[in-house]
């Protein structure tokens, strides 16, 4: 049998199989979305996240301690809000979010201090007895170079902890019940998804959009995609945040505090030395007493008085009771 | 038999044709792909400012050039972006370099292109730290403990240091010293300086502010810092050939609860405002529009007003 074939035949077959690819590659054209969010269920989203907090204990939810060492104030913060096994139980996984937004040395405070980083990660390993401790953030600048040139890297190793790079597999699409911003929005959520403790640790900061980032704005470094947009919508979103995210505890590094081209700086001359550590198990009032260092009130950051509003915190941290303590040497 | 099969079958014109066709298509796909790729984005290739040999041969760059355009440069600066993209910002260009001996002391150049020098002095003046040192080098330029600033024709340079050293300092302000003539022609024309009284004036506090003025509308403006009896007092200065800027900053002032005060004014347009403590002293000259702020009691403000009026009716003339 000859296995030639006519001249006919062959054109005829090429116009069946062109046609064929046309009408796979045009129904795939067609049903291509773009954005592939759009291609999650509103049943897949996520909407919300567990409530990290811990119980209420009156005159322990806020501590300032004065001092200059990092290491041993942020140890008294903890110390004096009951320890840190108030916080983390024994066996307990906990993820410490800090500040790692650019990558730039510890020195100009535009990220969280690395010895901050590393106390809390052996005060949950050797006091709490946690059974495993993350530090994760998502950068603006590379992911990378930031969690290197801040020395959180370092600080994360030096405290056994392990970093979670923010993988773009570790973002779920949330939506925020009750929030405008937070729809369908990649969120870095798998961090947070099985996690026992939730612990912010983040620096005063001036901001040219916010007025101030300090824990609160800390959250921002959860979100995903073309997170700019929401630039606009600054006070909303970091009022979102606050909604969505009840952490177990903030601590706030005012030990030496971005006073002016924030939330970069630069340089040195930027700061203002302070000496101050606070821990707080509201982030509200965390933040307004940090506003107070900046000189501002919390009018002047209507993000603060909309969670205040949202009774998420107060304002009125001396409602609070804060306890302050100086630190010798 | 297989000789037999490979028997050669005759082409007819149509199977040319089509063969050619499809060389052609083929050739057509090819040019496309290359004309499609003399539209790339240059900056992003050319190593034009930013080179290896920037600093001298003790260091090398640590990175590759980082390349930002309006729309993403919030991903290298937050919320920062704002204040450039206000002020006619067009790239960024950044890269860092470190010491051949020594990695972990490195410098970290941020070139601006802002279009023109007006905008590069907006960024530079508006970002500028109190506590620093002038450039003895530079028109426009100062450094601190860590840090190196400059603004040169269209473009403004930031330098962070990796630490507070000396010897780097130097090394990078040698290395941006003999940049910034690739950059600029010369001395940038501030005409605008001129107009401002010299009594009382505070060295090196110039700025020029696009835009939201203090809390207002009021855009490029360039503003000066006076001490007068101890008191801080704010001049600022804008072209107003209409006269609307006049009217809209006082009209501003008012809407927002200032209270207009007895004043004698020297030229029609002339009105004295306070609002929450603040008095503005506002007036309109020739093509100028021009004020007065600060906390400072009246005469002292009206001292320095009736400076200015003295002035630009001079530069008017």
């Amino acid at each position: 049998m000859s296995d030639k074939i006519s001249r006919r035949e062959f054109l005829t077959r090429s116009a069946k199989a062109g046609l064929s690819i046309a009408a796979v590659g045009g129904a795939a054209g067609l049903l291509y979305e773009t954005d592939a969010l759009k291609m999650i269920s509103k049943e897949s989203a996520i909407t919300g996240l567990k409530d990290f907090s811990v119980a209420s204990i009156p005159g322990q939810t806020m501590s300032v301690i004065t001092g200059s060492n990092r290491t041993l104030t942020v140890n008294k913060a903890i110390e004096l809000l009951g320890g840190i096994d108030r916080f983390v139980k024994p066996g307990e996984t906990v993820l410490l979010k800090p500040n790692i937004g650019f990558s730039s040395p510890p020195r100009i405070c535009a990220t969280s201090h690395p010895d901050i980083i590393a106390e809390v990660a052996r005060l949950c390993y050797e006091h709490a007895k946690a059974k495993k401790v993350y530090v994760t953030d998502n950068p603006i600048n590379d992911p990378k170079s930031c969690f290197e040139i801040s020395q959180i890297a370092a600080a994360a190793k030096k405290g056994n902890a392990e970093i979670i790079m923010p993988r773009q597999n570790l973002f779920s699409p949330m939506t925020l019940k009750g929030g405008k911003l937070i729809h369908n929005w990649p969120f870095l959520y798998q961090p947070l998804a099985n996690i026992d403790k939730v612990i912010g640790i983040a620096i005063v900061k001036d901001h040219a959009r916010s007025g101030a980032s300090m824990t609160m704005k800390n959250w921002y470094g959860l979100l995903g995609g073309g997170r700019n947009i929401f630039h606009t919508n600054i006070n909303t979103i970091i009022t979102e945040l606050a909604m969505l995210i009840k952490p177990t505890l903030v601590i706030l590094d005012a030990t030496d505090i971005m006073v002016s081209n924030g939330p970069t700086g630069g340089s040195a001359s930027d700061l203002k030395r302070m000496n101050m550590m606070i821990a707080s198990c509201d982030q509200i009032a965390a933040d307004s007493f940090g506003a107070g260092l900046l000189n501002l009130k919390p009018a002047d950051l209507p993000y603060l008085l909309k969670a205040q509003e949202l009774k998420i915190g107060t304002t009125d941290y001396q409602m609070l009771k804060p306890i302050f303590t100086t630190m010798k040497g | 038999m297989l000789q037999a099969d490979k028997k050669i079958m005759p082409t007819s014109p149509k199977q040319s044709v089509i063969s050619f066709s499809i060389l052609i298509l083929l050739f057509c796909i090819a040019a496309a792909v290359g004309i499609k790729q003399q539209y790339y984005e240059k900056a992003i290739f050319e190593d034009i400012i930013l080179k290896d040999s920037l600093f001298s041969d003790k260091f090398t760059s640590a990175s590759n050039i980082e390349n930002y355009s309006p729309t993403n440069l919030y991903e290298k600066i937050d919320g920062k972006a704002d204040l450039y993209l206000n002020n006619g910002f067009i790239s960024l260009q950044c890269r860092r370099f470190s010491d051949n001996s020594a990695t972990d002391k490195w410098v970290e150049v941020f070139l601006y292109d802002m279009a023109n020098g007006e905008n590069a002095f907006a960024v530079y003046s508006m970002q500028k730290r109190p506590e620093s040192t002038a450039l003895d080098w530079a028109q426009f330029g100062y450094s601190t403990s860590d840090a190196l600033y400059v603004a040169a024709g269209q473009y403004y340079i930031e330098v962070a240091l990796s630490s507070d050293d000396p010897v780097l300092l130097a090394t990078a302000s040698a290395a941006i010293k003999n940049l910034i003539p690739s950059l600029s022609a010369g001395k940038m024309e501030m005409p605008f300086f001129n107009l401002f009284p010299t009594e009382n004036l505070t060295t090196d506090s110039f700025k020029f502010i696009s835009a939201d003025a203090f809390g207002s509308d009021l855009k490029n403006i360039f503003t000066a810092e006076y001490n007068i009896n101890g008191n801080s007092v704010t001049v600022y200065l804008s072209k107003d050939s209409t006269g609307d800027v006049f009217k809209n900053y006082y009209r501003f002032l008012i809407d927002n609860g200032g209270t207009e005060l007895k004043y004698d004014a020297k030229l029609p347009d002339c009105k004295a405002v306070e609002l929450f403590g603040t008095t503005d002293i506002i007036f309109r000259t020739g093509n100028y529009f021009a004020g007065v702020r600060g906390s400072a009691p009246i005469n002292d403000l009206k001292l320095i007003a009736d400076k200015l009026i003295e002035s630009l009716s001079v530069k008017n003339e």
